[in-house]
């Protein structure tokens, strides 16, 4: 190649500077649309594997998980019902669970309000 | 930073869309080579980045005025062109040379030959403007013949004619120098 020919091939090319595009997006007036057909600078295809791999991981482990709990609650529940109940703890029974006490005084209520109906028809 | 979105018709058909995807896809691709071929026919840098910003904010509006007939790249010489010697005629300082400034002259860089860069832009500005833009585009870009005579709408035995005498001009002015026989 001639040597006046070749200087233009070697000669150095100019770059854009950085804020070139900032300030032509500012003053375009143009904005991105709602609906990209592409991936933003952050979403290149290999972002958005790893992400699709970390999801697909944290999901079989949230499975793993729930499996292994599900079957530590049979277990529970088998060695309950195999393991018979002591007798002071079966004494207590249903005695603590109706509160005698309490339920005479709804009974007490009832007879009132019974009491009250009786008088307005009376009335 | 590269918007992808693919081709550069689906670009243009966003950029109608008065998308900015659009705008930045064909930013990213050619705002390199319309900025250098800028820059040979303003010898000024500065003014250069002026000129590639007006065409990428105006072409949402003048893209409609694309309609195929050449490639985009040719049609965004053709416009950049137009707009170089636009300014060069408002400024009234067309053929000026800006001698004094070498650093202006000459883009700063790390690969290529700062001496050969600065003794090209020397040579360059030995030339009018016009022919400035053609040399650079067929030699410094290798755009051809056939799509040089759309961008200055000259046939292509007038661009031939023109070209070698500006060949000659420049060839004239580096064998003056004695530096470029040294890195030449």
């Amino acid at each position: 190649m001639k040597k006046s020919l070749r200087i233009f091939r070697e000669a150095e090319r100019l770059q854009p500077s950085p804020a070139l595009w900032r300030r032509i997006a500012a003053a375009s007036g143009l904005e991105s649309g709602p609906h990209r057909e592409g991936f933003r600078p952050w979403e290149t295809p290999w972002l958005r594997a790893a992400a699709a791999v970390l999801l697909a991981a944290g999901l079989i482990a949230v499975a793993v998980k729930g499996f292994h709990s599900q079957g530590r609650a049979e277990q529970g529940a088998e060695l309950a019902k195999a393991t018979p109940k002591p007798p002071a703890q079966a004494a207590v029974g249903d005695s603590e669970i109706i509160d005698s006490e309490l339920m005479g005084w709804q009974a007490d209520l009832g007879e009132v309000d019974l009491e009250a109906e009786a008088a307005e028809e009376v009335l | 930073m590269r918007l992808w979105i693919g081709s550069e018709g689906k670009s243009l058909e966003l950029l109608r869309e008065g998308r900015l995807e659009g705008l930045h896809w064909i930013y990213e691709t050619y705002s390199a080579r319309i900025l250098n071929q800028c820059y040979r026919i303003l010898l000024s840098r500065e003014q250069a980045e002026d000129v590639v910003q007006d065409l990428f904010v105006r072409l949402p509006a003048i893209v409609a005025e694309f309609r195929g007939e050449s490639s985009l790249a040719t049609w965004l010489y053709r416009v950049a062109h137009n707009m170089c010697l636009n300014r060069l005629q408002q400024g009234k300082n067309r053929n000026k040379l800006e001698w004094e400034n070498a650093d202006e002259l000459a883009p700063r860089g790390q690969n290529a030959s700062v001496e050969l860069t600065e003794l090209l832009s020397k040579a360059m500005a030995v030339l009018d403007a016009e022919t400035r833009s053609l040399l650079w585009l067929k030699e410094g870009e290798g755009v051809p013949l056939k799509d040089l005579s759309v961008i200055f709408k000259l046939p292509e035995g007038t661009l031939k004619s023109r070209l070698s005498r500006a060949r000659d001009k420049v060839k004239e002015y580096l064998e003056k120098e004695s530096s470029f026989e040294k890195v030449a």
